[in-house]
């Protein structure tokens, strides 16, 4: 219990570590201030944009963009995913044209996607379906392929219906990889809408970056890297918490086992994201 | 005279190995006939074929020659009239074992009670034993009424005391319940004790060494020493 206390604490180490020396050079004047602005700088600005109510509308309208966005991406990926788990030809047909896709970042295609949907909200919801909807596909069609080959037989011994099929094993099953691929689409959706917004937009927090850069306000410029940053681990935080806490029956399988005999097999988990 | 539940015809199964283009037969001319209310208990050696047999039957595997008729009619698929109990539970983890035994049929209140299970109704599969597993993938497979009970060594896997409460639960079913069992087995002493009648398989591929009705235990006991020749031989 305490060497895993002390694990959670070992990552702060060496942020605190940059933020002291940070502190220490801004405190002693070392800074280049048009380079790198002291602490206390930065945290003038982020009161001054949190006061005027910037900070705040600029966030507002990254995350709606990010979660209408991902939304869609989760309501077309994970059937696709599943659907594609379930056909086992879908690998051979669609395998080449979705590694090909993958290959392509979003942000390459913000110009095309500005030719065919305008200057408006569309295309930046369009880079953001674009970024989400590939994790999303590949971890729900992995779920589905992962669930043992005796569980399908279980299925057909019992005759189960297709919507039961769906209901009582795939969508279970396949939960945690599914899982997995929305966290990593919402990942990728903050990161693409950020790169999109510093591109072609008129609002959000990508503009704001671009904006104090135009104007020469590196401590702004921070104030929105670091909002970045803290936004995207918040979200990440939020995900995981909705799938520890949301699907209580179905996370408790996870548990050990009372019995190794006659006992059923252990779900796999999810994969680590080094292995996606 | 009466039309046989199930009737297999000169049934063969190969399976192609992976990675070569050759083939492994498993089975090979398989003929025999159950009754209404027999129960058959099939031994042989390991690799002899005996679970691909009880898979034709439960209509999950096709045989590559003959054919597997069940109330006279060719099996295609399976059904719910033939319930299958697996080697192992399987039973879906997810699932309380409330509604693991409610997948394919009506869930049973009294179904529960007979198999000792009602305090475990909202339980999931991890917190139980192996024996309490057994009987819910037993209930499982009993929840739709099945005619026929196929047994793919459900037991196997338990130690010998749970072994034998539950060889007598079996029995219990078999007679309570009227329904047609076929167990599959390597332990001759199951299949003699809860058979009325044995099938030996011989080594792979599986043919049928030897087919009787087995009366009482004295006639039982003697046919021990002989069966275990024959699977040796």
């Amino acid at each position: 219990m305490e060497r895993t206390r002390w694990g959670g604490f070992k990552g702060l180490v060496f942020p605190l570590g940059l933020l002291t020396a940070w502190f220490i050079f801004g405190y002693t004047g070392k800074l280049n201030q048009q380079i790198l602005p002291s602490p206390g700088e930065v945290l003038s600005a982020f009161r001054y944009l949190c006061r005027d109510g910037l900070l705040w509308s600029h966030l507002g309208s990254s995350l709606v963009r990010v979660f209408g966005g991902f939304a869609l991406a989760a309501l077309v990926g994970v059937p696709l995913g599943l659907i594609m788990g379930c056909v086992p030809q879908s690998q051979t047909w669609f395998g080449p044209t979705l590694h090909f896709l993958r290959q392509v970042p979003p942000t390459a295609l913000i110009p095309l996607f500005l030719l065919w949907f305008g200057i408006g909200e569309a295309p930046k919801l369009a880079v953001i379906f674009y970024a989400a909807l590939f994790p999303i596909v590949v971890n729900a069609a992995r779920g589905v392929q992962e669930i043992p080959g005796m569980y399908w037989e279980v299925s057909r011994a019992l005759c189960l219906s297709p919507w039961k099929t769906l209901k009582y094993l795939v969508i279970p099953g396949s939960w945690g990889f599914v899982f997995t691929g929305l966290r990593l689409g919402m990942g990728m959706s903050w990161r693409a809408i950020v790169a999109a917004e510093m591109l072609a937009s008129a609002s959000g927090v990508g503009y704001l970056v671009m904006t104090a850069r135009s104007l020469a306000r590196v401590d702004e410029m921070f104030v929105g890297i670091l909002v970045i940053g803290f936004m995207g681990i918040l979200i990440d935080a939020a995900v995981i918490t909705i799938q520890n806490h949301f699907v209580p029956s179905w996370r408790s399988v996870q548990g050990t086992r009372r019995s190794e005999k006659g006992g059923t097999t252990a779900p796999r988990t999810a994969p680590s994201l080094q292995e996606l | 005279m009466e039309q046989p539940l199930l009737e297999l015809r000169q049934v063969s199964k190969n399976y192609k190995l992976e990675d070569s283009k050759q083939e492994l037969e498993v089975l090979t001319n398989i003929n025999f006939m159950v009754q209404r209310g027999e129960f058959v208990s099939i031994v042989g050696p390991s690799g002899c074929g005996k679970s691909t047999l009880l898979l034709i039957i439960a209509g999950l595997i096709a045989p590559n020659d003959g054919e597997c008729l069940y109330k006279g009619e060719v099996v295609k698929k399976p059904s719910l009239e033939r319930g299958l109990v697996f080697q192992e539970p399987r039973l879906l983890p997810w699932l309380t074992v409330k509604d693991n035994i409610g997948l394919a049929g009506e869930y049973d209140e009294g179904l529960l009670k007979k198999m000792d299970l009602e305090d475990f109704s909202h339980a999931f599969p991890h917190e139980l034993s192996g024996g309490m597993a057994s009987r819910v993938a037993l209930a499982r497979a009993l929840a739709p009424r099945p005619d026929l009970l196929l047994l793919d060594e459900p037991l196997a896997t338990l130690d010998q005391n749970l072994r034998s409460k539950l060889q007598g639960e079996l029995q219990r079913i078999w007679k309570d319940e009227g329904v047609t069992c076929i167990l599959v087995t390597h332990d001759l002493n199951e299949a003699l004790a809860l058979g009325t009648r044995l099938i030996v398989l011989g080594k792979r591929p599986g043919t049928i060494l030897h087919d009787t009705s087995l009366q009482d235990s004295m006639e039982k006991e003697a046919m021990k020493e002989q069966v275990l020749t024959w699977m040796e031989g």
